[in-house]
């Protein structure tokens, strides 16, 4: 079997979770700009608030470079990646319903955000406890 | 004030039509382990990246750019090599050279790409 490629799982989308979470929306390097960072939540906030009541929206940060690492990066040689924390480049958007949160994963089906595919899940809340333990 | 104007946030998301990038999954599966969503959300950012770099549309929005251009570089025959188009093109080739490094590290049956591997070479 190839790791590359775990098979999809075709099977419905189970009730009852109401944490849209979007894959694949962001770079570390975005996340990293202040203006970027806070422009990302806006517009998230803008076109889900249509399905629903939003709680809560989430998007984990990379962890900073400290300022010499700064100044190697401006274009004159690569900066080595830092180990960054798990879910680097997701939204966890917490509604108030479940059938909001699913509405939204529907729309946001085969949608893009700034040329990149956003690929949307589920979750139950706990994953919310999960992030803030990072 | 002049510097509020100077940053309308000018939305990115998409405009319709809206379509689907093949080789990239439309959706998460919940049934995935941890290491499954990984792998899943490595490759569909990979074959993105190569879909933008084959297509020759490499989002690009001019109203987006806000750090300064850097100056004109131009080779012997007088043809620019920094436009905006080459910069964001090499901005990808790194992208995807680093993909390319994460999956040879999370799976070591993993093969890159023939034309990857000399851009490997450059970076690593």
């Amino acid at each position: 079997a190839n790791a590359m490629a775990p098979a999809a799982n075709e099977g419905e989308v189970p009730e009852g979770l109401s944490v849209l979470v979007l894959c694949n929306m962001a770079s570390v390097d975005e996340l990293m700009e202040e203006q970027t960072y806070d422009d990302f939540v806006q517009d998230l906030r803008e076109e889900l608030l249509q399905f629903g009541d939003i709680e809560s929206i989430h998007v984990p940060r990379p962890y900073r470079l400290l300022p010499h690492q700064q100044l190697m990066g401006d274009g004159v040689q690569p900066i080595p990646p830092l180990p960054q924390p798990k879910y680097i480049g997701r939204a966890y958007v917490k509604f108030r319903q479940a059938d909001e949160a699913k509405r939204a994963y529907e729309a946001m089906l085969g949608r893009k955000y700034n040329c990149r595919s956003i690929i949307p899940t589920l979750a139950a809340p706990a994953v919310l406890d999960e992030l803030a333990k990072q | 004030a002049p510097g509020e104007s100077e940053h309308r946030r000018r939305s990115r998301w998409d405009p319709p039509p809206h379509f689907v990038i093949p080789g990239v999954p439309r959706y998460l599966p919940t049934s995935l382990t941890p290491e499954q969503e990984d792998a899943l959300l490595l490759r569909a950012r990979m074959e993105e990246i190569q879909y933008h770099i084959n297509s020759g549309q490499l989002g690009i929005n001019p109203a987006r750019e806000r750090s300064p251009s850097p100056p004109p570089m131009y080779d012997k025959d007088g043809k620019r090599t920094n436009t905006r188009e080459q910069r964001m093109r090499e901005k990808l080739q790194h992208e995807r050279a680093n993909l390319i490094s994460e999956a040879m590290k999370m799976y070591p049956e993993f093969k890159p790409p023939a034309d990857a591997r000399a851009h490997l070479r450059k970076t690593m």
